[in-house]
């Protein structure tokens, strides 16, 4: 049976969800309420509209869609009270205790009729032939309310000759079909929080506007709030223009960012036709991003490979062979560099792209079948540093809240995170939260739009030099501890106190005070000093943080350094606190979880634990080995050693996303057999002699985890293109090597890997269909799992602080690389780009640029869209200039997304001390002119003498 | 490997560590928590021939890390 139709139970006849037309009321007081006959007990603060709605007596709107607050314009859900004159809206009417409601009455059924006879006056109709027929809630409206002519005629003179703008690559606005509801600009506002739309002109004249030429040149970031909003076909989505509507629905996971957002993947027989943020996801509710909404037709790009192939020589050609070949052949292979070189001669990498079950098999086939440790993943070269440093002060290597938490923070401490580019859906959350008065602190060597957007001005922005993260956290943990503002009762409560004592007399020392790290970090005192105070005095304090915290050769360091800010001002354990990672990949968090790393067994378990070992050699019957194994970078110094001879690569592409490309391009070419499971044919494939096609999100049957740790099923909407599961394939090897790995369906390895572990003990498929997802721990002592962590005690008990020593990067910047390089995501695209470029999200960003201050500009005669060669100690690249005014002088920055641009073949091997996580926000380089004769590596000396 | 590189980074977790009397102690847990043993014994196989070169704390770790894989 195939995973398809082994799920073919959630499959849902019909699209779209329940709209109740207001938001649901979070109150916990109840209210007595009759409608329409039926009398029961709503939550106070309900509208009357939601309280009809959810007893079944839905009552006809237009303006009003329960994703936004009420609105009151349309005049269609006018309802009659008892007691109360006129006719009252019922969207913007709250239920009242012994409130009487008649949602149909001759007099209410009369003015909707006449409303609707101005809507449709000035409406084509032409609704056979209209994209939204049969999902356009203007038509719907029509028919409930009876509508049978119109007195005013068919021929409107506001609206019917408004041009279609079709800019937009995934969705039209057809101005001709606009009611003027206001839904669209009120998602830009409310939901999205970019206010990119708005309302032009007055009266009839009124015309929604995106406030430029059109939709593409406007502010909008294309998130689709928009076009969910709207309720008739003004602004539709372009595949359902082109192919019709989609006629069932199947609930999965975005498999871009850690955000994990849930998605209605609506279809038409095999054919997916959009994918709609669903309202029932715990981590997006309703919301999503340009990504997740519109980018999935990389899924069936013609650059997929779905069949397997393999070579002798990465000279040679492919050959495309079937599974047995080619699993045969790799087997064959890898046993035959063990019987040569030994068996730690081998290893492989797991993807956080894949699901929590493809990723457990690939480690538990390396750990078994290959009988060695040598196992890591792409978890290394991003978040390692928040697992090592949240396990060593907290206990456990996750975040401490939920998204939603956010909600009720008073200061967002932001570190080295673009949540608006990287993390959009849960930087909406967290703008709504700025909109309604929380102040905003961010610490970043970029001026990310946060600092300052629509209603949003952060209060400090500490604009640090690359590289002194440690020293600025630790100068605003001086603050707090010499001017009074420690918790010195949530300290004595909940932390280990003998612990404390030295963390503070280190961090009082003069050399972390904010007038000493001024001189270190460019950052003056007195804002570090004001920014501390915030911090310390807020109610409740929260620090979001991402990679520009952890790809830095203090990485671990700084990652404590945050849990020690956390805990000595009580910010641990309770709503609108914590430490939070914004993790970059759908299933970073789950790669950790499930025992990627060469030092743990699943649930962050370390190998040397002797009772942990023999639980695993009881349940797969195999003696497994006490010491840690390689990681990414180890593995490639010892393929150009000798030493390592193979590897097993799932859904990474280490030669584009790991740093010195060079260096690893020299790795990979040393190796015997290099072994590929990806989608397409990618940087690191050049040098693979077996490729194994792998399944996209929309064809896998697992789980992911997401940055709240929370598990999320992820769904199969259409048949695997290669005829198999990831994890099948991996089972196959495994078998071929010598050690049966069999599982019948994907739930059975979830059912193991909650056999086996701990924080998981109660997950099953069967769990997670039932509930929606969850937040591990999720065992007996938490049935339904785990929205805040250490909420009465830190997972290890008390909570450990840990001396953060700074010690500068050895990469420094010098007379000949002058400037600090440090890099970024952007809104559009995605990491390695390898799904984003194949979808029209190139239409924003079709190059990486090199963001460079107008001063480094002018002293180097490059002029704003020059090419420019950007070389470093490692290597030399050519990006596009962007003059900008977001990076102060001395630093630059560009993305990574483009293979051609190549950002990894200038950065370095420097990497975090605890974790071997990349340094790639700092790197030395120079620039000039891509066409200037100057020579690779002159000096800036040179090019002035020059000019 | 290129035992410069287990060197440099040996030497790069020691800097990072807080500066304690029990400095050997964390040094040697780390890299036992952390390393291939392959791993370190390249590193003590250097350092041993160099040992001029280094800390007290870090022979201490090296030296200790060596006695345990040895027993």
């Amino acid at each position: 049976m195939t995973a398809l139709s082994e799920n073919l139970k959630y499959v849902r006849s019909g699209i779209g969800e329940p709209d109740y037309g207001t938001p649901a009321s979070t109150s916990t007081d109840m209210v007595s309420v009759t409608i329409d006959g039926i009398t029961r007990e709503v939550a106070a603060g309900t509208s009357v509209m939601r309280a009809a709605g959810e007893q079944g007596c839905a009552i006809p709107k237009l303006c009003a869609t329960d994703s936004l607050e009420p609105f009151g314009s349309c005049r269609m859900c006018v309802v009659e009270i008892d007691g109360r004159k006129g006719t009252p809206a019922s969207c913007t009417t709250p239920v009242e205790d012994g409130m009487v409601v008649r949602t149909q009455t001759t007099k209410v059924a009369k003015l909707r009729r006449s409303v609707m006879e101005l809507y449709i006056s000035d409406h084509p109709l032409d609704c056979l032939t209209c994209p939204a027929n049969g999902d356009c809630e203007l038509q719907d409206m029509a028919g409930v309310v009876g509508l049978r002519d119109v007195r005013y005629g068919y021929d409107g003179h506001n609206h019917l000759k408004e041009p279609k703008d079709t800019s937009n690559p995934y969705f039209e606005f057809d101005g001709s079909k606009c009611i003027v509801c206001n839904r669209c600009v009120r998602a830009c506002d409310e939901i999205q929080g970019t206010l990119a739309l708005t309302i032009e002109g007055r009266g009839f004249n009124s015309k929604v506007s995106p406030g430029g030429v059109n939709f593409l040149s406007s502010e909008c970031v294309s998130c689709g709030a928009c076009v969910q909003a709207c309720p008739t076909a003004t602004l539709q989505e372009v595949s359902v223009v082109n192919l019709g509507l989609p006629t069932r629905t199947v609930q999965t996971t975005c498999a871009y960012c850690g955000v994990g957002c849930s998605f209605n993947a609506e279809l038409r027989g095999d054919e997916l036709v959009r994918m709609v943020p669903a309202k029932t996801g715990g981590a997006n509710e309703g919301h999503s991003c340009v990504k997740g909404r519109f980018a999935w037709g990389y899924a069936s790009h013609s650059d997929r490979v779905t069949t397997p192939m393999v070579r002798d020589s990465i000279d040679d050609e492919w050959k495309v062979v079937s599974w047995e070949t080619a699993i045969s052949f790799a087997a064959e292979k890898f046993k035959d560099i063990q019987a040569r070189y030994g068996d730690n001669a081998i290893g492989g990498v797991t993807s956080s792209r894949c699901t929590n079950e493809e990723i457990f098999v690939v480690q538990k086939m390396i750990r078994t079948a290959f009988g060695n440790n040598n196992v890591d993943t792409c978890a290394r070269v991003c978040h390692s540093p928040t697992g090592y440093g949240l396990k060593n002060t907290f206990g456990t290597s996750a975040g401490t809240q939920n998204f939603k938490s956010v909600a009720k923070a008073d200061l967002i401490l932001l570190i080295g995170a673009n949540p608006t580019d990287a993390h959009p859906v849960f930087a909406s959350r967290m703008k709504r939260r700025l909109r309604q008065g929380a102040q905003l602190i961010v610490v970043d060597p970029r001026r990310i739009d946060l600092v300052k957007s629509a209603h949003i001005e952060a209060e400090y922005h500490l604009q640090l030099q690359p590289g002194t993260n440690v020293a600025v956290v630790n100068a605003m943990a001086h603050v707090i501890a010499t001017e009074g503002l420690i918790d010195e009762n949530y300290v004595a409560e909940r932390c280990d106190t003998e612990a404390f004592r030295t963390w503070r007399a280190f961090i009082e020392r003069p050399e972390n005070s904010p007038e000493v790290v001024e001189a270190q970090s460019g950052v003056p005192a007195d804002q570090i000093r004001a920014a501390a105070r915030l911090y310390a005095q807020a109610p409740n304090a929260a620090i979001y943080y991402g990679l520009g915290v952890t790809e830095h050769s203090q990485g671990s360091t700084m990652v404590m350094g945050m849990a020690n800010l956390a805990m000595a001002t009580g910010n641990i354990g309770r709503d609108g606190v914590g430490v939070n990672p914004l993790r970059g990949q759908n299933n970073v968090q789950g790669a950790c979880d499930m025992g990627s790393f060469p030092h743990e067994l699943s649930g962050y378990r370390h190998v040397s634990d002797i009772a942990v070992r023999e639980q695993f050699e009881m349940l797969w019957d195999v003696k497994l080995l006490p010491d840690p194994g390689l990681r990414i970078p180890n593995m490639l110094d010892a393929a150009i050693s000798g030493e390592f001879r193979g590897i097993f690569i799932q859904g990474e592409d280490l030669a584009q996303s790991d740093p010195n490309t060079k260096h690893v391009e020299q790795a990979l070419r040393s190796m015997d057999l290099v072994v590929v499971q990806d989608l397409f044919l990618n940087e690191t494939s050049a040098f693979a002699h077996v490729f194994l096609p792998g399944t996209s999100f929309l064809e896998k049957d697992g789980t992911f985890t997401n940055a709240e740790r929370r598990i999320n099923r992820v769904r199969p909407v259409m048949a695997s293109k290669t005829g198999k599961s990831e994890w099948e394939i991996v089972c196959d090897l495994s078998q071929a090597m010598g050690y049966p790995m069999h599982y019948n369906k994907a739930s059975e390895i979830m059912d193991e890997i909650a056999k086996i572990t701990p924080t998981f003990a109660n997950v099953s498929f069967e769990m997670l269909d039932r509930v929606g997802s969850v937040q591990w721990p999720c065992n007996e002592a938490a049935p339904t799992g785990t929205p805040i962590m250490h909420v009465d005690a830190f997972v290890r008990g008390k909570g450990q602080f840990l001396e953060t020593p700074f010690v500068p990067t050895d990469e420094r910047s010098t007379r000949k690389f002058p400037l600090l390089l440090t890099t970024g995501r952007i809104l559009s695209q995605y990491n390695v780009g390898a799904q984003t470029r194949r979808t029209d999200n190139s239409t924003w960003h079709s190059e990486d640029y090199l963001e460079i201050h107008e001063a480094d500009a002018l002293m180097r005669g490059i002029q704003n869209d020059q090419q420019v060669a950007v070389t470093s100690r490692i290597g030399e690249t050519i990006l596009r200039a962007k003059i900008s005014d977001r990076v102060p002088a001395g630093v630059v920055y560009t993305t990574f997304h483009h293979a051609t641009s190549g950002a990894n073949i200038i950065t370095t091997d420097y990497s975090d001390w605890a974790t071997n996580c990349p340094e790639y926000k700092v790197t030395a380089v120079e620039i000039r002119p891509a066409d200037s004769s100057v020579s690779n590596g002159s000096t800036l000396d040179d090019v002035l003498m020059k000019a | 490997m290129d035992v410069n590189k287990l060197v440099y980074m040996a030497l790069q977790i020691e800097k990072n560590l807080p500066d304690h009397d029990n400095l050997h102690t964390k040094l040697a847990a780390h890299l036992e928590s952390f390393w291939a043993p392959a791993m370190r014994g390249q590193l003590y196989d250097y350092v041993n021939a160099h040992r001029d070169d280094f800390s007290e704390h870090f022979l201490r770790a090296v030296d200790d890390l060596h006695a345990q894989a040895k027993a």
